[in-house]
Protein backbone atom coordinates (compact mmCIF):
# COMPACT_ATOMS: atom_id res chain seq x y z
CA UNK A 1 0.00 0.00 0.00
CA UNK A 2 2.77 2.32 0.91
CA UNK A 3 3.69 1.93 -2.55
CA UNK A 4 1.13 3.10 -4.41
CA UNK A 5 1.20 6.19 -1.99
CA UNK A 6 5.01 7.17 -2.81
CA UNK A 7 5.70 10.45 -5.06
CA UNK A 8 6.29 8.18 -8.23
CA UNK A 9 2.40 7.26 -8.53
CA UNK A 10 0.65 9.97 -6.69
CA UNK A 11 2.16 13.13 -8.89
CA UNK A 12 1.35 12.13 -12.87
CA UNK A 13 -2.10 10.87 -11.11
CA UNK A 14 -2.36 14.39 -9.72
CA UNK A 15 -1.15 15.87 -13.09
CA UNK A 16 -4.13 13.60 -15.10
CA UNK A 17 -7.02 14.90 -12.11
CA UNK A 18 -5.72 18.32 -12.39
CA UNK A 19 -5.66 18.07 -16.45
CA UNK A 20 -9.13 16.84 -15.93
CA UNK A 21 -10.29 19.25 -14.04
CA UNK A 22 -8.67 21.94 -15.79
CA UNK A 23 -10.53 20.88 -18.91
CA UNK A 24 -13.94 20.71 -17.47
CA UNK A 25 -13.83 24.16 -15.67
CA UNK A 26 -12.07 26.12 -18.85
CA UNK A 27 -14.00 23.95 -21.54
CA UNK A 28 -11.03 23.21 -23.55
CA UNK A 29 -12.74 21.47 -26.25
CA UNK A 30 -11.49 17.69 -26.51
CA UNK A 31 -9.27 16.95 -29.42
CA UNK A 32 -10.04 14.62 -31.84
CA UNK A 33 -7.67 11.43 -33.09
CA UNK A 34 -5.61 12.58 -36.09
CA UNK A 35 -5.99 11.40 -39.30
CA UNK A 36 -4.64 7.82 -39.88
CA UNK A 37 -2.92 8.07 -43.56
CA UNK A 38 -0.07 5.39 -44.79
CA UNK A 39 2.16 8.04 -46.78
CA UNK A 40 3.75 10.19 -44.59
CA UNK A 41 2.56 13.87 -45.48
CA UNK A 42 4.73 16.55 -47.11
CA UNK A 43 5.97 18.76 -44.27
CA UNK A 44 7.25 21.86 -46.38
CA UNK A 45 9.41 22.64 -49.52
CA UNK A 46 13.72 22.49 -49.67
CA UNK A 47 14.96 23.67 -52.63
CA UNK A 48 11.92 21.56 -54.52
CA UNK A 49 12.55 18.57 -52.63
CA UNK A 50 9.62 17.40 -50.59
CA UNK A 51 10.35 17.05 -47.12
CA UNK A 52 7.91 14.50 -44.90
CA UNK A 53 7.49 14.80 -41.48
CA UNK A 54 8.77 10.88 -41.02
CA UNK A 55 11.82 12.30 -42.96
CA UNK A 56 12.08 15.38 -40.33
CA UNK A 57 11.96 12.17 -37.92
CA UNK A 58 14.74 9.93 -39.42
CA UNK A 59 17.19 13.41 -39.16
CA UNK A 60 16.20 13.59 -35.55
CA UNK A 61 16.93 9.91 -34.94
CA UNK A 62 20.59 10.46 -36.50
CA UNK A 63 20.68 13.53 -34.79
CA UNK A 64 20.43 12.26 -31.70
CA UNK A 65 22.72 9.40 -32.03
CA UNK A 66 25.58 11.17 -33.20
CA UNK A 67 25.27 13.85 -30.96
CA UNK A 68 24.58 11.11 -27.91
CA UNK A 69 27.75 8.99 -29.30
CA UNK A 70 29.45 11.96 -29.44
CA UNK A 71 28.71 13.13 -26.14
CA UNK A 72 29.32 9.80 -24.34
CA UNK A 73 32.42 9.14 -26.00
CA UNK A 74 34.25 12.29 -25.88
CA UNK A 75 35.75 12.08 -22.50
CA UNK A 76 36.09 8.03 -22.25
CA UNK A 77 38.24 6.59 -19.67
CA UNK A 78 39.85 3.47 -18.21
CA UNK A 79 37.11 3.74 -15.29
CA UNK A 80 33.77 4.46 -16.84
CA UNK A 81 31.24 6.91 -16.27
CA UNK A 82 27.63 5.75 -15.94
CA UNK A 83 26.93 6.64 -19.70
CA UNK A 84 29.95 5.01 -20.95
CA UNK A 85 29.61 1.96 -19.07
CA UNK A 86 26.00 1.70 -20.08
CA UNK A 87 27.03 2.41 -23.62
CA UNK A 88 30.03 -0.46 -23.32
CA UNK A 89 27.64 -3.05 -21.68
CA UNK A 90 25.03 -2.78 -25.12
CA UNK A 91 27.69 -2.70 -27.11
CA UNK A 92 29.55 -5.57 -25.34
CA UNK A 93 26.78 -7.93 -24.96
CA UNK A 94 25.79 -7.40 -28.54
CA UNK A 95 29.05 -8.07 -29.95
CA UNK A 96 28.87 -11.35 -27.82
CA UNK A 97 25.27 -12.34 -29.72
CA UNK A 98 26.59 -11.41 -33.13
CA UNK A 99 29.71 -13.62 -32.71
CA UNK A 100 28.10 -16.58 -31.33
CA UNK A 101 26.26 -16.37 -34.72
CA UNK A 102 28.87 -15.53 -36.55
CA UNK A 103 31.90 -16.19 -35.51
CA UNK A 104 34.87 -14.84 -34.65
CA UNK A 105 36.32 -13.84 -38.37
CA UNK A 106 33.21 -12.11 -39.92
CA UNK A 107 32.03 -10.75 -36.70
CA UNK A 108 33.96 -7.33 -36.69
CA UNK A 109 33.16 -6.60 -40.37
CA UNK A 110 29.29 -7.42 -39.94
CA UNK A 111 28.70 -5.64 -36.01
CA UNK A 112 29.54 -2.24 -37.11
CA UNK A 113 26.54 -2.44 -39.73
CA UNK A 114 24.44 -4.23 -37.68
CA UNK A 115 24.94 -2.46 -34.74
CA UNK A 116 24.18 0.99 -36.73
CA UNK A 117 21.02 -0.96 -37.78
CA UNK A 118 19.64 -1.65 -34.45
CA UNK A 119 20.54 1.29 -32.76
CA UNK A 120 18.93 3.92 -35.97
CA UNK A 121 15.67 1.11 -35.68
CA UNK A 122 15.37 1.58 -31.83
CA UNK A 123 15.80 5.08 -31.57
CA UNK A 124 13.59 5.98 -33.94
CA UNK A 125 10.88 3.48 -32.84
CA UNK A 126 11.03 5.00 -29.59
CA UNK A 127 11.90 8.20 -30.39
CA UNK A 128 8.05 8.07 -32.39
CA UNK A 129 6.78 7.61 -28.78
CA UNK A 130 7.72 10.76 -27.57
CA UNK A 131 5.31 13.77 -26.73
CA UNK A 132 4.42 16.19 -29.71
CA UNK A 133 4.85 13.22 -32.26
CA UNK A 134 1.71 12.66 -34.68
CA UNK A 135 0.10 15.25 -32.49
CA UNK A 136 1.76 18.65 -33.31
CA UNK A 137 1.86 19.88 -36.65
CA UNK A 138 0.25 22.07 -39.35
CA UNK A 139 -3.36 22.68 -40.23
CA UNK A 140 -4.58 23.01 -43.66
CA UNK A 141 -7.20 22.51 -45.45
CA UNK A 142 -9.45 19.04 -46.03
CA UNK A 143 -8.86 17.85 -49.54
CA UNK A 144 -12.29 18.26 -51.74
CA UNK A 145 -14.48 15.24 -51.04
CA UNK A 146 -12.47 14.53 -47.51
CA UNK A 147 -13.04 14.21 -44.25
CA UNK A 148 -12.04 17.20 -42.22
CA UNK A 149 -12.69 18.96 -38.90
CA UNK A 150 -13.51 22.11 -37.56
CA UNK A 151 -10.71 24.42 -35.44
CA UNK A 152 -11.14 26.00 -32.05
CA UNK A 153 -8.67 28.74 -32.63
CA UNK A 154 -6.85 30.09 -29.91
CA UNK A 155 -5.37 33.35 -30.80
CA UNK A 156 -6.72 35.92 -33.29
CA UNK A 157 -4.92 35.99 -36.04
CA UNK A 158 -5.81 32.05 -36.94
CA UNK A 159 -2.30 30.97 -36.15
CA UNK A 160 -2.80 28.14 -33.14
CA UNK A 161 -5.81 26.28 -33.10
CA UNK A 162 -6.50 22.41 -32.01
CA UNK A 163 -9.13 20.12 -34.10
CA UNK A 164 -12.38 19.88 -32.45
CA UNK A 165 -15.01 17.29 -32.76
CA UNK A 166 -18.47 17.93 -34.13
CA UNK A 167 -21.84 16.39 -34.28
CA UNK A 168 -20.60 15.40 -37.92
CA UNK A 169 -17.80 14.78 -39.89
CA UNK A 170 -17.58 18.12 -42.39
CA UNK A 171 -16.44 17.27 -46.07
CA UNK A 172 -14.67 19.74 -47.85
CA UNK A 173 -16.71 19.91 -50.69
CA UNK A 174 -19.37 21.44 -48.75
CA UNK A 175 -17.85 23.17 -46.34
CA UNK A 176 -14.34 24.21 -48.39
CA UNK A 177 -12.22 26.44 -45.90
CA UNK A 178 -14.05 25.42 -42.50
CA UNK A 179 -12.84 21.62 -42.86
CA UNK A 180 -9.24 21.25 -41.40
CA UNK A 181 -7.01 17.82 -41.12
CA UNK A 182 -3.57 17.94 -39.28
CA UNK A 183 -0.27 17.13 -41.29
CA UNK A 184 1.51 16.02 -37.83
CA UNK A 185 5.11 17.81 -38.13
CA UNK A 186 6.88 14.92 -36.55
CA UNK A 187 5.87 10.91 -37.02
CA UNK A 188 7.78 8.03 -36.02
CA UNK A 189 9.99 7.11 -39.09
CA UNK A 190 9.28 3.37 -39.23
CA UNK A 191 5.65 4.00 -40.24
CA UNK A 192 6.76 5.04 -43.55
CA UNK A 193 7.45 2.23 -46.01
CA UNK A 194 10.58 4.45 -47.46
CA UNK A 195 12.16 4.17 -44.25
CA UNK A 196 11.69 0.23 -43.50
CA UNK A 197 12.94 -0.31 -47.84
CA UNK A 198 15.81 1.64 -47.81
CA UNK A 199 16.95 -0.57 -44.46
CA UNK A 200 15.63 -3.46 -45.76
CA UNK A 201 17.65 -3.04 -49.52
CA UNK A 202 20.66 -1.49 -47.31
CA UNK A 203 20.92 -4.75 -45.72
CA UNK A 204 20.12 -7.46 -48.23
CA UNK A 205 22.36 -5.50 -51.04
CA UNK A 206 25.21 -5.63 -48.59
CA UNK A 207 24.12 -9.69 -48.20
CA UNK A 208 25.35 -10.13 -51.54
CA UNK A 209 28.07 -8.21 -51.38
CA UNK A 210 29.63 -10.08 -48.49
CA UNK A 211 28.91 -13.02 -50.24
CA UNK A 212 30.51 -11.74 -53.17
CA UNK A 213 33.69 -10.99 -50.78
CA UNK A 214 33.85 -14.32 -49.15
CA UNK A 215 32.89 -16.86 -52.10
CA UNK A 216 33.76 -14.29 -55.23
CA UNK A 217 32.31 -15.40 -58.42
CA UNK A 218 30.96 -19.10 -56.84
CA UNK A 219 28.46 -17.01 -55.11
CA UNK A 220 26.50 -16.47 -58.12
CA UNK A 221 26.46 -20.02 -58.58
CA UNK A 222 23.61 -20.20 -55.84
CA UNK A 223 21.14 -18.12 -57.93
CA UNK A 224 22.07 -19.59 -61.85
CA UNK A 225 23.08 -23.49 -60.54
CA UNK A 226 24.08 -24.70 -64.11
CA UNK A 227 27.02 -26.60 -62.70
CA UNK A 228 24.80 -29.78 -62.12
CA UNK A 229 23.78 -29.83 -65.99
CA UNK A 230 26.90 -29.23 -66.93
CA UNK A 231 28.56 -31.80 -64.58
CA UNK A 232 25.70 -34.64 -66.68
CA UNK A 233 27.08 -33.83 -69.78
CA UNK A 234 31.09 -34.15 -69.11
CA UNK A 235 31.22 -36.29 -66.43
CA UNK A 236 33.50 -39.45 -66.98
CA UNK A 237 32.60 -42.64 -66.22
CA UNK A 238 29.26 -42.98 -65.61
CA UNK A 239 26.51 -44.72 -67.60
CA UNK A 240 23.75 -43.47 -69.79
CA UNK A 241 21.25 -43.89 -66.83
CA UNK A 242 23.77 -41.78 -64.96
CA UNK A 243 23.70 -39.54 -66.87
CA UNK A 244 20.18 -39.11 -67.15
CA UNK A 245 19.58 -38.65 -63.63
CA UNK A 246 22.49 -36.41 -63.12
CA UNK A 247 20.40 -34.45 -65.90
CA UNK A 248 17.35 -34.31 -64.11
CA UNK A 249 18.96 -33.44 -60.79
CA UNK A 250 20.66 -30.26 -62.76
CA UNK A 251 17.27 -29.49 -63.38
CA UNK A 252 15.88 -29.60 -60.11
CA UNK A 253 19.08 -27.57 -59.32
CA UNK A 254 18.17 -24.49 -61.59
CA UNK A 255 14.77 -24.01 -60.09
CA UNK A 256 16.39 -24.41 -56.68
CA UNK A 257 18.32 -21.67 -58.40
CA UNK A 258 15.34 -19.50 -59.22
CA UNK A 259 13.84 -19.96 -55.69
CA UNK A 260 17.15 -18.56 -54.07
CA UNK A 261 16.60 -15.66 -56.32
CA UNK A 262 13.01 -14.96 -55.60
CA UNK A 263 13.59 -15.39 -52.03
CA UNK A 264 16.53 -12.58 -52.29
CA UNK A 265 13.77 -10.31 -53.49
CA UNK A 266 11.06 -11.72 -50.96
CA UNK A 267 13.26 -10.56 -48.44
CA UNK A 268 13.06 -7.37 -49.02
CA UNK A 269 9.50 -7.27 -49.17
CA UNK A 270 9.60 -9.22 -45.46
CA UNK A 271 12.28 -6.78 -44.22
CA UNK A 272 10.44 -3.79 -45.01
CA UNK A 273 6.56 -5.11 -44.38
CA UNK A 274 7.56 -6.54 -40.37
CA UNK A 275 8.92 -3.26 -39.68
CA UNK A 276 6.41 -0.55 -41.22
CA UNK A 277 3.38 -3.15 -40.15
CA UNK A 278 4.21 -3.41 -36.60
CA UNK A 279 5.21 -0.01 -35.71
CA UNK A 280 2.67 1.54 -38.16
CA UNK A 281 0.17 -0.74 -36.00
CA UNK A 282 1.32 0.16 -32.72
CA UNK A 283 0.52 3.81 -33.96
CA UNK A 284 -3.42 3.35 -34.95
CA UNK A 285 -3.65 1.22 -31.59
CA UNK A 286 -2.36 3.80 -29.69
CA UNK A 287 -4.38 7.00 -31.11
CA UNK A 288 -6.92 4.29 -31.01
CA UNK A 289 -7.09 3.02 -27.49
CA UNK A 290 -6.51 6.53 -26.49
CA UNK A 291 -9.25 7.48 -27.72
CA UNK A 292 -11.13 4.80 -26.61
CA UNK A 293 -10.87 5.20 -23.22
CA UNK A 294 -8.31 7.85 -21.66
CA UNK A 295 -5.74 8.61 -19.69
CA UNK A 296 -5.43 5.12 -18.09
CA UNK A 297 -5.97 2.16 -20.98
CA UNK A 298 -3.38 3.67 -23.51
CA UNK A 299 -1.00 3.42 -20.90
CA UNK A 300 -0.45 -0.54 -20.86
CA UNK A 301 -0.18 -0.43 -24.45
CA UNK A 302 2.19 2.32 -24.12
CA UNK A 303 4.14 -0.34 -22.53
CA UNK A 304 3.58 -2.98 -25.22
CA UNK A 305 4.58 -0.46 -28.14
CA UNK A 306 8.21 -0.01 -25.92
CA UNK A 307 8.23 -3.80 -26.23
CA UNK A 308 7.56 -3.98 -29.36
CA UNK A 309 10.02 -1.74 -30.56
CA UNK A 310 13.05 -3.37 -28.85
CA UNK A 311 11.68 -6.77 -30.43
CA UNK A 312 11.96 -5.40 -33.98
CA UNK A 313 14.63 -3.54 -33.97
CA UNK A 314 16.63 -6.61 -32.42
CA UNK A 315 14.65 -8.83 -35.10
CA UNK A 316 15.68 -6.80 -37.93
CA UNK A 317 19.48 -6.85 -36.84
CA UNK A 318 19.51 -10.52 -36.11
CA UNK A 319 17.55 -11.37 -39.82
CA UNK A 320 20.82 -9.11 -41.20
CA UNK A 321 23.24 -11.19 -39.49
CA UNK A 322 21.74 -14.17 -40.15
CA UNK A 323 21.59 -13.60 -43.86
CA UNK A 324 25.40 -12.47 -44.06
CA UNK A 325 26.11 -15.77 -41.97
CA UNK A 326 24.40 -18.27 -44.70
CA UNK A 327 25.91 -15.67 -47.55
CA UNK A 328 29.70 -15.72 -46.71
CA UNK A 329 29.43 -19.79 -45.63
CA UNK A 330 28.03 -20.53 -49.53
CA UNK A 331 25.92 -24.04 -49.89
CA UNK A 332 27.48 -27.06 -49.79
CA UNK A 333 29.58 -26.03 -47.21
CA UNK A 334 30.03 -27.52 -43.44
CA UNK A 335 27.05 -29.74 -43.43
CA UNK B 1 -23.69 -4.36 -49.54
CA UNK B 2 -22.34 -1.11 -50.74
CA UNK B 3 -18.69 -0.85 -51.35
CA UNK B 4 -18.00 1.06 -47.86
CA UNK B 5 -19.37 -1.76 -46.19
CA UNK B 6 -17.51 -4.82 -48.19
CA UNK B 7 -14.45 -2.34 -47.52
CA UNK B 8 -15.13 -2.55 -43.65
CA UNK B 9 -15.41 -6.38 -44.04
CA UNK B 10 -12.98 -7.16 -46.08
CA UNK B 11 -10.28 -5.43 -44.00
CA UNK B 12 -11.33 -7.08 -40.64
CA UNK B 13 -11.83 -10.69 -42.71
CA UNK B 14 -8.33 -10.20 -44.17
CA UNK B 15 -6.17 -9.74 -40.61
CA UNK B 16 -9.11 -12.29 -38.97
CA UNK B 17 -8.51 -14.98 -40.82
CA UNK B 18 -4.65 -14.16 -41.73
CA UNK B 19 -3.88 -13.83 -37.73
CA UNK B 20 -4.89 -18.05 -37.71
CA UNK B 21 -2.11 -19.50 -39.17
CA UNK B 22 0.85 -17.40 -37.80
CA UNK B 23 -1.35 -17.94 -34.00
CA UNK B 24 -0.79 -21.11 -34.33
CA UNK B 25 2.55 -20.82 -35.54
CA UNK B 26 3.89 -18.75 -33.20
CA UNK B 27 1.97 -21.09 -30.30
CA UNK B 28 3.92 -24.13 -31.64
CA UNK B 29 7.30 -22.91 -32.05
CA UNK B 30 6.65 -21.49 -27.84
CA UNK B 31 6.16 -24.03 -26.91
CA UNK B 32 8.89 -26.18 -28.37
CA UNK B 33 11.18 -23.26 -26.87
CA UNK B 34 9.71 -23.62 -23.33
CA UNK B 35 9.89 -27.78 -24.14
CA UNK B 36 13.36 -27.86 -24.77
CA UNK B 37 14.26 -25.19 -21.73
CA UNK B 38 12.54 -27.46 -19.31
CA UNK B 39 14.76 -30.44 -20.66
CA UNK B 40 17.86 -28.48 -20.51
CA UNK B 41 17.61 -25.12 -18.81
CA UNK B 42 21.27 -24.37 -20.09
CA UNK B 43 20.30 -24.45 -23.37
CA UNK B 44 18.94 -20.91 -23.04
CA UNK B 45 21.49 -19.01 -25.08
CA UNK B 46 21.62 -21.15 -27.68
CA UNK B 47 17.83 -21.38 -28.28
CA UNK B 48 16.97 -17.52 -28.34
CA UNK B 49 18.69 -16.74 -31.42
CA UNK B 50 17.19 -19.08 -33.21
CA UNK B 51 13.83 -18.77 -31.37
CA UNK B 52 13.71 -15.07 -32.31
CA UNK B 53 14.40 -15.82 -35.91
CA UNK B 54 11.79 -18.13 -35.83
CA UNK B 55 9.43 -15.94 -34.02
CA UNK B 56 9.93 -12.71 -37.00
CA UNK B 57 9.42 -15.30 -39.45
CA UNK B 58 5.87 -16.89 -38.65
CA UNK B 59 5.03 -13.42 -36.99
CA UNK B 60 6.10 -11.89 -40.96
CA UNK B 61 3.31 -13.73 -42.32
CA UNK B 62 0.84 -12.37 -40.02
CA UNK B 63 1.95 -8.79 -40.55
CA UNK B 64 1.32 -9.31 -44.27
CA UNK B 65 -2.32 -9.74 -43.26
CA UNK B 66 -2.29 -7.02 -41.08
CA UNK B 67 -0.56 -4.25 -43.77
CA UNK B 68 -3.14 -5.50 -46.31
CA UNK B 69 -5.69 -4.89 -43.77
CA UNK B 70 -4.13 -1.37 -43.48
CA UNK B 71 -4.14 -0.86 -46.78
CA UNK B 72 -7.96 -1.97 -47.78
CA UNK B 73 -8.80 0.32 -44.63
CA UNK B 74 -6.69 3.48 -44.99
CA UNK B 75 -5.91 3.42 -48.79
Amino acid sequence: MSKLLSPKVLVPVAIVVVAVILQSIFQIPGVILPEISIPAEPVFDLFGFTITNTLLAAWLTMLLLIVGCWLITRKMSIVPGRWQSLLEMVIEGFYNMVESAAGPKWTPRFFPIVMSIFLFVIAANWLGLTPLFGSWGVLHHAEAGHEGHAVEWINDSHTFGILVKEEEATTGEEHAGDAYILAPMLRASSTDMNFTLALAIVSVVLTQYFGLASLGLGYFGKFIAVGGIVKAFTQRGVGCAGRIAAFFMGIIDIFIGIVETISEIGKVVSFSFRLFGNIFAGEVLLGVMAFLIPYIISLPFFGLELFVGLVQALVFMMLTVAFFVVAVSGHGEGH
Amino acid sequence: MDPETIRQLAAALAIAIGAIGPAFGLGMIGSKAMEALGRNPEAADAIFVPLILSLAFTEAIGIYALVTALIIKFV
